[in-house]
């Protein structure tokens, strides 16, 4: 069963087509990659799925419902949940403070012990990331590595069971990026569906289960990753239109 | 826990005041911890979830006015006029909130200037209902309740009055540290600092946003109440746009997003011109100069600049430079 | 018949000095995004210096305008190069800084002059009559004054290469850097002459009604809801709602009251900030 639809889906800004009838599906548990040139519409496609900024036209379904145009905390709640491409996180605060507002969704109502189990999750995520000893430093303090790491983990916060990744592996050293490719699988062995935006070629090849390939905001190209490498299209893209040497 | 014992040590002293000073001073303590309550008010909309309202004044005035009017012309008990009052601004604040909340922060703030005015050109032309220019004068303290022990509190007398405005402000404070700490807090919190994370996060940005606005506006409401019992006459005049703005400075020369920040203004703001005796005018004057100088240079407010300078990293790094703790070879 | 065009006539000069302060705010606030309240405080300023040169020192009451405009066009440059530029960050501490001034200049207008009324003496005494409407010759003399000036301003914009300029910093400020446009500069010189636009207002109001140190907050508040009203940014709407609100203010002030039609502009004003922000003329930001 496809969990997770895409429907022609289009937007154009002024008279520049960011997005155009862009489709695909995804099953549960799988992790789509999503790679074009800068430009080709990945964070804009993100930007509307979580209606950020609502879509021209098209239609997106979760779990059999349509999500359309939702407000965006609904489609969060619904358990879609992203990051941003500039990894975004609540500087003046410290990192348990940041986790803690992430657990906003998850915690609402009248729960018995709400702080107790709030802080419980909180340790967990702590000790996912190994962030365990910074808790009490202020986000703006972190460094570029462990920011990125929180900002995931706030995602994760919220509970996600639909997780969209901006850019997860950029900026970060080998060793990093590494331990990213793992939380990714981790992640995905927990049942969590996962679409991810990145350059890092390796890295997204390594991980994901299939791929799209966006160029000027159409989707030029879907498959598995061995698939998309031996592309056509896809290869002339990245190599824009280089003379014969 | 130093906090706890500074806090224990201030409350302390504030109930034991009236031991020390003089029917002027405590009549000063009282207008005082009125104008806190209204600033702490002002602190969870602009310092916890972040656009300035300038609509403060407004709704301490719709406070004191509709308190006012209950009590003079309807014949109703304070008890009953201020619950009342404090219905009628949630109605108020509610509606109003939910109409300009959606805008963004300078351009709210230029909405809550207009509804500032809008609300005092009511405020002073509604004859019939609010007695135009001249107020209302013959508002009476509040009556005291037939069950005993609360018999004993004769709220015509400032003393019991201090205590009564007292109990408000630590109630308010008590009840902002437990509302911070709260879901709903840590979201008026996330909105302040990134908005459009807090909605990737699954905050409703404008629920929240008109909470804090209600909130703040219950909290004007009452103080509104507080005070127009307590000075006994009111006038359009002390609910203008200059209130607004001064409570906005107060807030930020305090330290807005603090609790003690709040404290402090308006302790500042009613001792300087006691302290130094200067003409209105003049000390507005220094006031402006105050404001200009914050921004630039402090714009956390005393309180923040005053934990900066306490904070461990600071203190380390001073130490450091005074060559007070040997380096590490 | 005759009261309905009196009213419409002083509902044009009313009008045209709001689109003074109008055409004033939009260069600060319209195009560069300095939120300024204390902008009605160079009108004050204007307005008190161009008094005591004429009722004082018996300048001659146009020399007097002139050092009055450059004064306070000096004023503003001071303000914007040491206040207002460290808050471009965040709108909310241009308000801040703008409340501080306000405080300091309005009280201190206060202290220094007095809170009594101050006229400054017309310099075209008499009036024209066409049957039974009367023209005063200073309002006349305002009306046509104002018109020119805020014509001229809208021909800098749209022609000149500052002008141009500054349309160039207020569509996209960073383009405008690589562009090679100094935007310190420019933002700068906008200000000023927004602080010029606003000491023509003062001066005009100073000469046909009465100067104090609180006669700016209305004259302000209407430009915002005039800017408002003809889209942020916009020089065309801002002259046009400009009338549009002098012209309505006069009549509600002649045929109601004068307190309840400050409400209802209030009130739109309101109303467009949420439903319509580019302004009726849809010009604006």
């Amino acid at each position: 069963m496809k969990i997770f639809e895409v429907r022609n889906l289009s937007k154009s800004f002024g008279g520049l087509q960011a997005v155009s009838d862009v489709s695909f599906d995804l099953s549960q548990g799988e992790i789509l990659g999503i790679i074009g040139p800068n430009g080709s519409g990945k964070t804009t496609l993100f930007n509307l799925i979580t209606n950020f900024i609502p879509p021209d036209e098209g239609e997106i379904h979760w779990k059999g419902a349509d999500i359309t145009g939702l407000r965006t905390d609904i489609i969060a709640q619904m358990g879609i949940v992203r990051t941003f491409q500039l990894t975004r996180v609540f500087p003046r605060l410290d990192l348990q403070e940041n986790l803690a507002i992430g657990h906003h969704l998850r915690y609402a109502g009248k729960i018995k012990n709400l702080e107790e189990s709030i802080s419980k999750s909180i340790e967990l995520l702590l000790n996912f990331f190994n962030l365990q000893d910074r808790r009490k430093i202020l986000a703006s303090n972190l460094p570029y590595g462990e920011r990125k790491k929180l900002a995931m983990g706030l995602a994760l916060s919220a509970g996600p069971e639909l997780l969209l990744e901006d850019e997860p592996a950029a900026g970060l050293n080998q060793v990093e990026t590494e331990e990213m490719g793992n939380v990714i699988r981790k992640l995905q062995s927990q049942g969590i569906t996962q679409i991810l935006v990145d350059h890092d070629m390796k890295f997204i090849m390594g991980l994901c289960d299939r791929i799209i390939c966006l160029n000027f905001g159409r989707k030029i190209a879907e498959g598995a990753p061995r698939e998309i490498q031996q592309n056509e299209e896809v290869i002339q893209v990245y190599l824009g239109e280089q003379d014969a040497d | 826990m130093f906090k706890k014992i500074f806090y224990g040590i201030v409350v302390l002293l504030a109930i034991l005041l009236p031991l020390f000073v003089g029917p002027y001073y405590l009549h000063l303590m009282v207008l005082t911890g009125i104008y806190c309550l209204l600033v702490l008010g002002l602190n969870i909309i602009m310092g916890y979830t972040g656009p300035a309202s300038l609509a403060q004044a407004s709704f301490y005035g719709i406070g004191a006015y509709t308190s006012a009017i209950l009590t003079t012309r309807l014949g109703l008990s304070f008890w009953i006029a201020m619950p009342l009052s404090v219905l009628l601004i949630i109605i108020i604040s509610v509606f109003l909130g939910v109409i300009t909340l959606r805008l963004v922060s300078h351009y709210f703030a230029i909405a809550t200037f207009g509804l500032c005015e809008i609300i005092f050109i009511v405020m002073d032309n509604w004859v019939p209902v609010t007695n135009g220019p001249s107020g209302i004068h013959d508002i009476k303290p509040p009556e005291t309740i037939n069950l005993f022990p609360l018999s004993l509190i004769d709220l015509s007398s400032r003393v019991h009055y201090y205590y009564f405005v007292l109990f408000f402000v630590i109630l308010t404070v008590v009840f902002t540290v437990y509302l911070l700490r709260s879901r709903m807090g840590r979201a008026f919190v996330a909105i302040r600092e990134d908005e459009e994370l807090a909605r990737a996060e699954g905050i409703y940005v404008m629920k929240y946003k008109v909470y804090a606005f209600v909130i703040s506006a219950i909290i004007a409401a009452v103080s509104g109440s507080l005070f127009a019992h307590y000075l006994q006459f009111i006038t359009p005049g002390m609910f203008t746009i200059f209130e607004s703005l001064n409570l906005v400075i107060v807030l930020l020369i305090g330290g807005s997003g603090t609790i003690a920040g709040p404290i402090l203004g308006s302790l500042i703001n009613v001792l300087i011109p006691e302290i130094f005796n200067i003409l209105p005018e003049i000390r507005m004057v220094i006031y402006g100069f105050f404001v200009i100088l914050f921004i630039v240079f402090l714009p956390e407010g005393l309180v923040g600049f005053g934990k900066k300078l306490l904070s461990a990293e600071f203190l380390k790094n001073i130490t450091r430079k005074l060559n007070l703790v040997p380096a590490a070879d | 018949m005759s009261q309905f065009i009196q009213q419409l006539v002083n509902g044009l000069v009313i009008g045209s000095i709001y689109g003074l302060v109008a055409l004033g705010i939009t260069m600060s606030f319209g195009l560069m995004g300095i939120v300024n309240f204390a902008h009605g405080m160079f009108i004050i300023i204007a307005a008190f210096f161009t008094y005591y040169l004429v009722t004082l020192y018996g300048i001659n009451f146009f020399f007097a305008s002139l050092l009055a405009i450059v004064a306070t066009g000096i004023i503003g440059f001071i303000i914007e190069r040491y206040t207002f530029r460290y808050a471009r960050q965040d709108p909310i501490n241009g308000l801040m800084i703008s409340i501080g001034l306000i405080y300091i200049i309005e009280n201190g207008a206060t202290v220094l002059f007095g809170p009594e009324n101050k006229i400054i003496a017309p310099v075209f005494t008499g009036t024209i009559s066409l049957g039974e409407i009367i023209f005063a010759n200073q309002r006349i003399f305002v009306f046509i004054v104002s018109c020119l000036l805020m014509a001229f301003f809208y021909l800098f914009i749209k022609k000149a290469k500052l002008g141009k300029a500054m349309r160039a910093v207020s569509e996209n400020d960073y383009a405008a850097v690589l562009m090679g446009i100094p935007i310190d500069a420019v933002i700068g010189l906008a200000f000023v002459i927004g602080c010029f636009l606003a000491a023509a207002a003062g001066i005009a109001l100073g000469s046909l009604f009465i100067v104090t140190p609180h006669t700016a907050s209305k004259p302000l508040m209407k430009a915002f809801v005039i800017i408002t009203l003809g889209g942020f940014g916009s020089i065309r709407g801002a002259f046009i709602a400009a009338f549009i609100i002098g012209v309505a203010d006069s009549f509600a002030a002649g045929y109601i009251s004068l307190a309840w039609a400050d409400i209802f502009s209030y009130i739109i004003f309101i109303l467009i900030l949420i439903f319509t922000p580019k302004g009726i003329l849809g010009e604006g930001k």
